[in-house]
């Protein structure tokens, strides 16, 4: 089966600095691909690199085997979407943000209530005001939000990582109940528990590289010690 | 030319009796050690001078009659104001060219519509002052848009990266923030149109009535110009909000500025 995703050669400069060195792997499809490593590795530049939020200088990333280059990149961020380490509601009701995707691009309106369905918060959240939830709640809020465009991709930038415990235990469920639909989802984790809860496909990076993908199964097996 | 040709003995007298309430505040400075006597002589005597070779220069000016002369000096004030504000907006990507465009753009149009409609008289003793207030308002609404709206994407940036990520052209993306920068913009140009008359009276009105013009002809005038300074000023903010949004973004709907 073709991958999702290929990434090939990617690298990326800012400041005189090269961000990522050559970049290469592949993400298959409808399944949970998580990035791994340290901090400052490059990990949320790659996710950035995928929806063109931020552009590459060499290199190659395809969807479907469609350089992301060719598509607009409002289409391919319909396509792709993303959910961030921060949840960030806009102004207005919990619905208001749901639809936003959808208005912008003057797409069908999707049913809100079974998107709260979906991440677990429930109809009644409809009309509350965004900016009032908790921070748990505004990150499933974010999730749904994304999910309204009826993405192919969903890239999550360390989606947990301002959570507390409970809070952060209810989103992994979501993303784990997310894939097992019709979904690729993309996650950027530092947390390495999490990406072996539930991860099927690991990348590793490191000082702006990739040094491994594999099987979660596999990484966690043959990595336990560590990587030189 | 000489001072005497532009201004009277009397006139002098009075200028020199006017003095006096320099002289006074730099005395009162340096009783309450304000450490600002030397600033205050400097700043008077640069105002006199400046003044007084604006004065000899209007004079000049006013005597030419080709209508060539009057654009180059309003093109050469347009381009200082463009100058100045883009030295405000340090940091922001193409400041110069954004500040031109907002700044001849907004006061060329109106100022020419002005003319052909017949609005203005097509000569240097009207157009250069008033061109010049319009200029100065545009330059100083340009300034505060820029900033404001430097500020608020310094602020919003995670906002715009979520519009970006929803599918949000950067038009969309940027929107509220524009919208936010131009309005808190204009609140000086429209608070002031509406304590006109209550609170202050303005500086042209009142020049015109110490001048001996009719009151209520000075306040047409004044009307005239403010209402050209609103149209002007409300170009400009929009001009240089779009200028500036379409810098901060990359071909590819991305934010490429980062504080």
């Amino acid at each position: 089966m073709s991958p999702k995703i290929e990434a090939k050669n990617v690298t990326v400069r800012a400041g005189g600095k090269e961000i990522l060195h050559q970049v290469t792997t592949e993400v298959p499809e409808n399944q949970v691909f998580t990035v791994v490593g340290p901090s400052g590795a490059g990990k949320s530049t790659f996710l950035r690199t995928i929806n063109r939020l931020i552009d590459i200088v060499g290199g190659d990333i395809r969807l479907d085997g469609e350089p992301v280059t060719a598509l607009e990149p409002v289409i391919l961020r319909q396509r792709v979407g993303m959910v961030f380490q921060i949840p960030l509601p806009f102004e207005g009701t919990v619905e208001d943000n749901i639809m936003m995707g959808p208005r912008l691009s003057g797409s069908k309106e999707p049913d809100v209530g079974e998107l709260l369905d979906m991440v677990s918060l429930g109809r009644s959240f409809s009309d509350r005001k965004a900016s009032e939830l908790s921070v748990g709640e505004q990150q499933r809020m974010c999730i749904a939000r994304a999910i309204a465009n009826g993405p192919e991709v969903l890239l999550m930038d360390e989606p947990t990582a301002s959570l507390d415990p409970e809070s952060s235990r209810k989103v992994e469920d979501l993303i784990l109940s997310l894939s097992e639909g019709n979904l690729t989802l993309v996650l950027v984790t530092h947390n390495m528990d999490q990406g072996r809860r539930i991860g099927d496909w690991t990348m590793y990076m490191r000082d702006g590289r990739s040094l491994t993908t594999m099987e979660t199964g596999e990484f966690f097996e043959r990595y336990q010690g560590g990587i030189a | 030319m000489n001072l005497e040709q532009i201004i009277s003995p009397e006139d002098l007298v009075r200028l020199a009796i006017a003095s006096v309430l320099i002289i006074l505040v730099m005395v009162l400075s340096h009783i309450r050690k304000l450490e600002m006597v030397s600033d205050l002589a400097i700043a008077s005597i640069r105002a006199f001078v400046q003044l007084m070779i604006l004065a000899l220069f209007l004079q000049v000016i006013f005597d030419l009659k080709e209508l060539i002369w009057i654009v180059i000096i309003l093109a050469a004030m347009m381009t200082i104001a463009a100058y100045t504000s883009a030295r405000r907006a340090r940091g922001i990507p193409r400041s110069f060219q954004v500040c031109a465009i907002s700044i001849f753009v907004s006061s060329s149009a109106i100022i020419v519509t002005m003319v052909a409609l017949g609005v203005i008289p097509q000569r240097a003793e009207y157009l250069i002052p008033l061109g010049g207030m319009v200029i100065g308002n545009a330059m100083n609404i340009t300034s505060l848009a820029l900033e404001r709206l430097r500020g608020e994407v310094d602020n919003n940036i995670m906002m715009i990266d979520n519009m970006l990520a929803l599918g949000a052209t950067s038009r969309q993306a940027i929107f509220p923030l524009v919208k936010k920068s131009v309005r808190a913009s204009l609140i000086p140009t429209v608070d002031n149109m509406k304590t006109m008359g209550l609170v202050w009276i303005p500086g042209l009105m009142s020049g015109m009535i110490i001048g001996g013009m009719d009151p209520s002809m000075a306040a047409v005038f004044q009307l005239i110009i403010i209402f050209m300074i609103l149209a002007s000023n409300t170009i400009a903010s929009i001009l240089s909000t779009m200028e500036l949004s379409k810098s901060l973004f990359g071909p590819a709907e991305q934010l490429v500025y980062r504080p």
